[in-house]
């Protein structure tokens, strides 16, 4: 027997939009259901999300039509009826006249109290805005399908190494071909990476974005050329690949669209191209951008090594297979391979899988758990406003028990009140929802503004037919939220009681304050959550903020250079220009110490390879211990002010001719020795170096530097010296100079450019920024979380704090009476104001109970958003529950201030 | 009211049409439905909890699938699920669908068009 769980239970409990009979006769089963998808997505390791975007998708969908059935069915009915020429009591003209009349009286009547008006729709308005313009981001974001046809069958393949912790890494091209070849779970199968290269002749030299991408891709994603043709499986291969495809962008960029660009060649690092046709517009690598797509052009049968990993896989599943069926293939695979290629640095289950990822998760998984987070934070928003509007209608429903009194004496039904009054909320629904659209379009393009680096498809959002049908359908839906409870309670008037006792209904009235009382607690109890949510980001932010990244960014400015490869055929050119920029930048003012990294910390993503360490080496795990890899100047360490912990630093002995040697950092020496072991002095041999390098001597041990984000997990590092630089002549070509000055970046910019164009003026200096700079740029999608979800507290905190006052003045308004005969018989101004408030504080004390209680049982969903702070964190649950007492004592005290001045001879004579 | 015929119910849509195939071989639970239905259409039709027992009620109101007598087949089953059956009316409706949609494609030109989207 499976255990029910809370998803279960959500998920039954939603089944109430069903209609009740068939919600008894299948409700049961449909929970089973989806239950049984629940535990499937949880064996293949997937998440949920996607299945309760489809289950809510499919119930809201259903539901509706099964609830409009007999409302369809009568309204077929009345045509057949009146064809016939008989008059049904449902004729549609009689429904239409009576809702426009309602309309017209709701108009009417809500005109007349146009303070309560404003406030109700400008509630629902901003509620509305900001679920519109955050379901505008998930819509563009994750729900509107990959730009590829039938793109839920593409998957990616990785590869992995478990002892370093990467779970997705690029795919070598032994391995790549092999399961191409091998594999029957796919229809087809490609390949590319994504580098960068100098375009030259006809117009300026410039740095493009390119893609090596097997012939292969273009069938897999189903790309088409807007302009001649891709090119064929036959020219991707040495020797016959000297042909190119343009991207419609750079087609228009660079050729100004020209038609007859094909047949045309371009220069790409030196080598000519021809162009044989230009893509179509938006046709893009998943998750990157590109402005030409060149053949990956090799051949398997003169690979012998199934090292090197920089591919990017991705296959379109074959008719007949599910992920599953693929998964499972591929992992028999990789055992056969294990056995088949032993000793080759071969993939194996343990110790270099590969695995399979379906391509939107791969695109979109990263940013799901953020835009669940915010999506349920706009829920409760809108929550929140519906309390509070119900509130209102409440109150008012209150003052208006005469005129219902009045009007149910005439005749008037329980249903036709009810539906009265259900009009009125509707139309400040309505009201509120198109207000609220526009707004929402505004808060949409402020949310793109706020710039979210890091979240893809960011620039698709916008207002389109999907965002103004959820807006539309939120609209109506709040309306019926909002109003049922009000028009259910004015409708359930007692005649006597309201047309004698003066319009104030006692026994009644008091059922309506404990409504009343028990929505402001729920608002309470949403705002806390709220708050709590809000807090546990701040403190996360505040915290992360204050990770050391390892170095020191303070004073200290990078910027980045590439050298065509056609001027620069061999690291002695590289380091010779590299020398150069060095020693200028060295000499300008102000400067105290420059150096060169290949990857700059938390801007460039790090190569990652295995080495072979000595003496560790077995035939289990064939010896390949993954690491990051990094090519670095002799001052680098001194330059970022990371200490040298055993052992020496780099030096300028330490070049060429000389045996080379490696510094490692805390990591490495920590995961691949043991605590008694010295790393100083052990030999490792990287498998990178496709020459028979000679064994690299470790000579000594750094502090950890967080290469990839603030919050990540560092990873084994290595690094060798830019003079004995290993793994490919190409490789240097792009590099970071860091250099400390005391002097303002700004100031440096000007000197620096000079320098470098001094050195060779084809190259570029970009990326120039601050140290500080980088590092606060990697906090831009937490600090975009963070921002919204305080303005949602704020927002909510406002909300419940004129829920609170207006339910306190809404009782002292109506007890000025007790409150006079309290006075007249000695009560003083400190008893009432006293006891006004500890109401108010009773209720926000419910309230903020309440709302503790349920961020402790949902604060879980933030955990992924967190760093270094428990989502039970007590401060901030204090510090949330704390803010929303004192704003209640002080939403309070101004209609106790008010009571306490009441004069018993006025609030007695009125009677 | 006059018994329906099968003819009544042509053509079939797509999910009904590949539901009543799948039970058409086998007495299922709606999970089981819904896997069968997914792997049949290479994952294109995906049928969520709502859509499927919508349909079921619809298809047992018109008697063309009934529940089955058996809840429970194996020692994973759990006895609340409610497994269901093809009628005799069903199985002469998925019949007359399947001749339908077989003498339909039963041209060449209309083999030529399919070959032609899969090249």
């Amino acid at each position: 027997m499976r255990h029910e769980t809370w998803a279960d239970r959500i998920y039954a409990w939603m089944l109430v939009l069903y209609p009740r009979r068939f919600r008894r006769q299948y409700g049961l089963d449909m929970v089973e259901m989806f239950r049984d998808a629940r535990s499937d997505c949880a064996r293949a390791g997937r998440s949920t999300f996607n299945l309760w975007v489809k289950t809510i998708r499919d119930l809201v969908l259903n539901a509706s039509i099964m609830r409009m059935a007999p409302f369809m069915k009568r309204l077929r009915g009345v045509g057949r009826n009146r064809h016939v020429g008989n008059r049904s009591p449902f004729d549609a003209r009689i429904v239409m006249e009576a809702m426009l009349m309602d309309i017209r009286y709701a108009l009417r009547t809500l005109w007349k109290t146009k303070g309560f008006t404003a406030i109700a729709v400008l509630t629902i308005a901003i509620a509305i805005a900001a679920n519109s313009s955050i379901f505008s981001v998930i819509n563009a974001v994750l729900l509107r399908p990959l730009p590829y046809p039938d793109a839920d069958r593409l998957v990616v393949l990785w590869t992995q190494f478990p002892a370093g912790g990467t779970t997705t890494f690029p795919v070598s091209q032994a391995e790549y071909w092999d399961y191409r070849e091998e594999s029957e779970a796919f229809q087809n199968m490609g390949a590319f990476s994504v580098f960068t290269a100098t375009v030259t002749g006809n117009g300026n030299p410039e740095r493009i974005a390119a893609t090596g991408a097997s012939a292969t891709l273009f069938d897999v994603l189903g790309f088409r050329p807007q302009l001649g043709r891709v090119y064929t499986v036959e020219e991707d291969f040495p020797g016959r690949g000297l042909v190119a495809v343009l991207s419609h962008g750079f087609w228009q960029r660079r050729f100004a669209g020209d038609p007859t660009v094909v047949g045309r060649t371009i220069m790409l690092e030196g080598v000519s191209y021809e162009i044989v046709g230009v893509m179509e517009d938006g046709a893009d690598p998943p998750g990157a951008t590109t402005d030409v797509w060149l053949p990956l052009a090799f051949d398997r049968s003169q690979i012998t090594n199934r090292s090197g990993h920089w591919l990017t896989v991705i296959g379109r599943l074959a008719d007949g297979e599910t992920f599953e069926s693929a998964f499972a293939e591929l992992e028999t695979t990789v055992v056969r391979w294990s056995d088949v290629y032993a000793g080759l640095h071969t993939s194996d289950p343990v110790n270099h899988p590969l695995t399979l990822v379906e391509l939107d998760d791969e695109l979109l998984g990263g940013v799901r758990p953020a835009m669940a987070v915010l999506a349920g934070a706009v829920g409760l928003v809108l929550l929140l406003a519906c309390a509070n509007v119900a509130n209102l209608l409440l109150a008012r429903g209150q003052g208006r028990s005469r005129e219902i009194g009045v009007r149910a004496a005439l005749g008037a039904g329980r249903a036709r009140i009810s539906r009265q009054l259900l009009t009125e909320s509707l139309v400040i629904a309505l009201l509120g929802g198109g207000l609220g659209l526009a707004a929402g379009s505004w808060g949409t393009a402020l949310l793109i503004h706020m710039d979210p680096t890091g979240i893809p498809r960011i620039l698709d959002v916008g207002l389109d037919v999907p965002v103004v049908v959820f807006t539309a359908v939120l609209t109506l839906v709040t309306g019926v939220v909002f109003g049922w409870l009000p028009a259910l309670n004015a409708s359930r008037v007692d005649l006597a009681t309201v047309l004698s006792a003066g319009g104030r209904g006692d026994s009644h009235g008091r059922e309506t304050r404990r409504t009343l009382n028990g929505l402001v607690v729920c608002q309470m109890a949403l705002a806390v959550v709220l708050l709590i949510g809000s807090g546990l980001l701040i403190k996360s932010f505040a915290v992360l903020q204050r990770v050391d990244p390892g170095f020191d960014a303070a004073g200290r400015v990078a910027f980045d250079l590439n050298l065509p490869g056609r001027d620069y055929r061999d690291l002695d050119d590289m380091l010779a220009f590299y020398d150069g920029v060095i020693d200028g930048v060295e000499a300008l003012p102000g400067v105290s110490s420059v150096a060169l990294v290949r990857n700059l910390p938390l801007r460039t993503s790090s190569r990652q390879e295995g080495v072979l360490l000595e003496r560790k080496t077995n035939s289990v795990n064939q010896g390949s211990y993954p690491v990051e890899y990094q090519a670095v100047s002799a001052d680098y360490f001194a330059t970022m002010a990371i200490p040298v912990v055993r052992g020496r630093g780099f030096a300028e002995m330490d070049r060429r001719g000389v045996p080379t040697v490696a510094v490692i950092n805390e990591t490495m020496a920590r995961t691949y020795w043991s605590e008694d072991e010295d790393p100083v002095g052990w030999r490792l041999r990287p498998l990178f170096a496709w020459r028979d390098a000679d064994w690299v001597t470790v000579v000594g041990v750094v502090g950890d530097v967080r290469h990839g984000g603030l919050s990540a997990v560092t990873k084994p590092e290595l690094y060798l010296s830019m003079r004995q630089a290993l793994g490919g002549i190409g490789w240097m070509r792009s590099a970071s100079i860091v250099v400390r000055a005391g002097v303002h970046p700004e100031a440096l910019s000007a000197g620096i450019r000079n320098v470098v164009r001094a050195a060779d003026e084809n190259v570029p200096v970009v990326n120039f920024q601050s140290l500080d700079g980088v590092v606060t740029d990697t906090l831009t999608q937490q600090r975009f979380i963070m921002l919204l979800l305080a303005l949602f507290g704020a927002g909510a905190l406002a909300i419940a704090a004129v829920g609170v006052y207006g339910v306190i003045s809404f009782s002292v308004a109506r007890r000025t009476h007790e409150i006079g005969i309290r006075m007249a018989l000695g009560a003083n101004q400190g008893d009432v104001l006293r006891q006004v408030v500890s109401g108010g504080v009773r209720m926000a004390g419910l309230g903020a109970a309440i709302g503790v209680g349920l961020a402790l049982a949902s604060s879980r969903v933030l955990e992924s958003q967190l760093y270094g702070v428990s989502v039970r964190d007590f401060y901030v649950f204090s510090a949330g529950a704390g803010v929303l007492l004192v704003i209640s004592v002080v939403a309070s005290l101004v209609p106790a201030l008010r009571a306490s001045r009441v004069d018993p001879n006025l609030s007695l004579r009125s009677e | 009211m006059t018994p329906a015929r099968p003819a009544d119910f042509l053509p079939l849509k797509p999910a009904t049409f590949l539901v009543l195939v799948v039970l058409a071989a086998q007495e299922l639970h709606g999970y089981g439905i819904k896997k069968e239905v997914g792997k049949r259409s290479a994952g294109r039709i995906d049928m969520e909890p709502g859509m499927l027992y919508r349909l079921m009620a619809r298809l047992v109101a018109q008697g063309i699938i009934a529940e089955a007598d058996r809840r429970q087949v194996d020692g994973e089953g759990d006895e609340r699920r409610r497994y269901y059956r093809i009628t005799d009316l069903g199985r002469e409706v998925v019949e007359a669908e399947a001749a339908r949609m077989v003498h339909l494609a039963d041209s060449r030109d209309v083999r030529d068009l399919a070959h032609a989207s899969r090249s």
